[in-house]
């Protein structure tokens, strides 16, 4: 019989509390064998000083197992909120998991309601820095209509003239142009801006003014072009003013001729 | 101004409170950059920038009788001279002026040329109306040329905006940046960019002249025509705006509007408007 039979066998021994006269005789011999027979003996010993539980009587189980029974009479409402708080007041792990299903909760069944105060707040701001931005840039176009740099006053007119020029701010300030602005391609650029809102009366009124005053030849025949459509009697005239007065360019009475003929 | 000014401060008003605010002032930041963004960017801003700004002062020259030629050179400095007009402008030298040249200069009854305030000025009167002043400029400045008493303008190798105005002359501009804003009332205007600005638009315009424009190969260029008497030479695409080439009114075509044309591409602006003549524009490869 080697070690291992012998401690296997001493396990068993030991489990079934049988006495193995061959199994002592080994471990006389073999030490090791020894002290394995000895820690099994210890543990065994320490199995046997655990309490004991007590038998009980069919009355006493009987008892026992009417007051572990759980009461559940009929509740009612507040007895109901009661008995869920003192489960969670038992069960700190259930309240706090309940109350982050609860949070979560909350902010998907809200989260439309503030998707849409945050929308209308932002529309608000936008529509604010769009009308703040809108003006800045008039403001830097106004400026920059009175810069020596005639490309700069183009960039100006341009703008503007993108706009649609319905402010009479921007209106006033191209009609200044038209009538003082040194440079003859800044002008015809202007006309360009104001020609978009030709039917407008203050508009149409710059434009028949600034048709009336001796000019760029270009300046005349633009102006002309712009006001043929649709020429009332006193645009008529001008026409015919133009036409007949010698000291205007030969092409700016050719053309105010075909205008008024055309407007008759 | 100073109305326009106020009128704009007043009506401004502050930005409303909200509970997003840090949201709030990242979108307002983000939207000032958005809609800023054309404004500032209209500032120059060259293609191919080279040296530095246009901080010297420009030189406002104006020709009451005669022609003149004005030169961008690499010196801070002004020079002129008296030379003949050359008759191939577009391949002609213009060599540095000389030392014997510029002891020969015209006396100030002729030329005169003021260092003021915030601008160098040149007024050219000479006696005859066939005198050529050949005016050497920083090649960074701007210019501006009023030629009111029936002389040509040639500008070549500037770099700034270029303003030219002529009655009776040719209007010639070769090796220049721009932008121009030139008109020439009765004769013939022909501009050769070597680059472009962008974001700067360019107006050329005739009465009785053709305006020509030649462009770098691959200069980014959108054109706006307007035209009657003429027509248009181009090697780029250019469509007539539908309905604009003939108005009527009962059948008639008593009054025959401006043609107008434009490009579909993007890039700087020109503005180009004719009456009597033609338009050209043209394109050049560049090595």
């Amino acid at each position: 019989m080697n070690c291992s039979e012998v401690q296997a066998g001493l396990v068993a021994g030991f489990d079934s509390g049988e006495a193995m006269p061959e199994l002592e005789a080994h471990c006389r011999s073999c030490e090791r064998c020894a002290e394995v027979r000895d820690s099994l003996a210890m543990m065994f010993q320490q199995l046997d000083d655990l309490p004991k539980p007590g038998l009980m009587s069919g009355e006493g189980l009987e008892r026992t197992l009417q007051l572990s029974k759980p009461t559940r009479p009929a509740l009612g409402v507040l007895e109901v909120w009661s008995g869920f708080c003192e489960l969670l007041a038992r069960r700190p792990a259930l309240a706090f998991g309940l109350a982050i299903v609860c949070f979560f909760s909350g902010m998907l069944v809200s989260r439309p309601a503030r998707l849409e105060s945050a929308s209308a707040q932002t529309n608000q701001t936008l529509e604010t820095l769009t009308r703040q931005i809108a003006e800045l840039n008039e403001a830097v176009a106004l400026v920059k209509l009175e810069q020596a740099s005639a490309s700069d006053r183009l960039q100006a007119v341009h703008w503007i003239g993108s706009q649609g020029p319905t402010d009479m701010a921007l209106v006033e300030a191209l009609g200044s142009v038209l009538e003082t602005d040194e440079n003859v391609n800044v002008r015809l650029a202007a006309i360009d801006a104001l020609s978009g809102q030709a039917d407008v009366p203050e508009v149409r009124s710059l434009l028949i003014e600034s048709l009336k005053k001796p000019q760029s030849p270009l300046v005349r025949i633009a102006l002309i072009e712009r006001l043929v459509n649709g020429a009332e009697p006193a645009v008529v005239a001008v026409f015919q003013a133009i036409a007949a007065d010698e000291s205007s360019h030969e092409a700016v009475r050719e053309r105010a001729r075909a205008a008024a003929a055309n407007s008759i | 101004m100073s109305r326009v000014m106020k009128r704009s401060g007043n009506e401004r008003e502050p930005l409303p409170q909200t509970q997003f605010e840090p949201e709030m002032k990242s979108l307002e930041l983000l939207c000032i950059c958005l809609f800023g963004l054309p404004l500032s960017s209209w500032g120059d801003k060259p293609i191919q920038s080279k040296g530095a700004g246009t901080d010297q002062k420009p030189v406002f020259v104006q020709v009451q009788r005669g022609n003149v030629v004005v030169v961008g050179w690499d010196r801070s400095e002004t020079a002129s001279v008296l030379r003949a007009w050359p008759e191939d402008f577009a391949n002609a030298e213009f060599p540095q002026p000389t030392a014997s040249e510029l002891d020969q200069s015209p006396g100030k009854e002729v030329v005169r040329i003021q260092n003021q305030e915030n601008r160098v000025s040149v007024r050219f009167n000479p006696q005859r109306s066939k005198e050529t002043l050949f005016l050497w400029i920083p090649e960074d400045v701007n210019v501006k040329i009023s030629a009111l008493g029936g002389g040509s303008v040639g500008v070549r190798g500037t770099k700034g905006e270029i303003e030219v105005e002529s009655l009776q002359g040719k209007v010639l501009l070769d090796q220049i940046w721009g932008p121009v804003v030139a008109h020439a009332l009765n004769e013939d205007l022909w501009v050769r960019f070597s680059a472009l600005v962008a974001n700067k638009p360019n107006y050329l315009s005739s009465l009785n002249g053709d305006v020509s424009v030649v462009l770098p190969k691959d200069a980014e260029a959108s054109f706006e025509l307007d035209f009657f008497n003429g027509e248009v030479d181009t090697t780029i695409p250019i469509t007539l705006v539908p309905g604009t080439n003939l108005w009527a009114l009962d059948g008639s075509t008593v009054f025959e509007p401006s043609r107008s044309a434009e490009t579909n591409r993007r890039g700087t602006h020109f503005r180009i408007k004719n009456h009597n003549g033609n338009i050209i524009i043209k394109d050049y490869e560049t090595n």
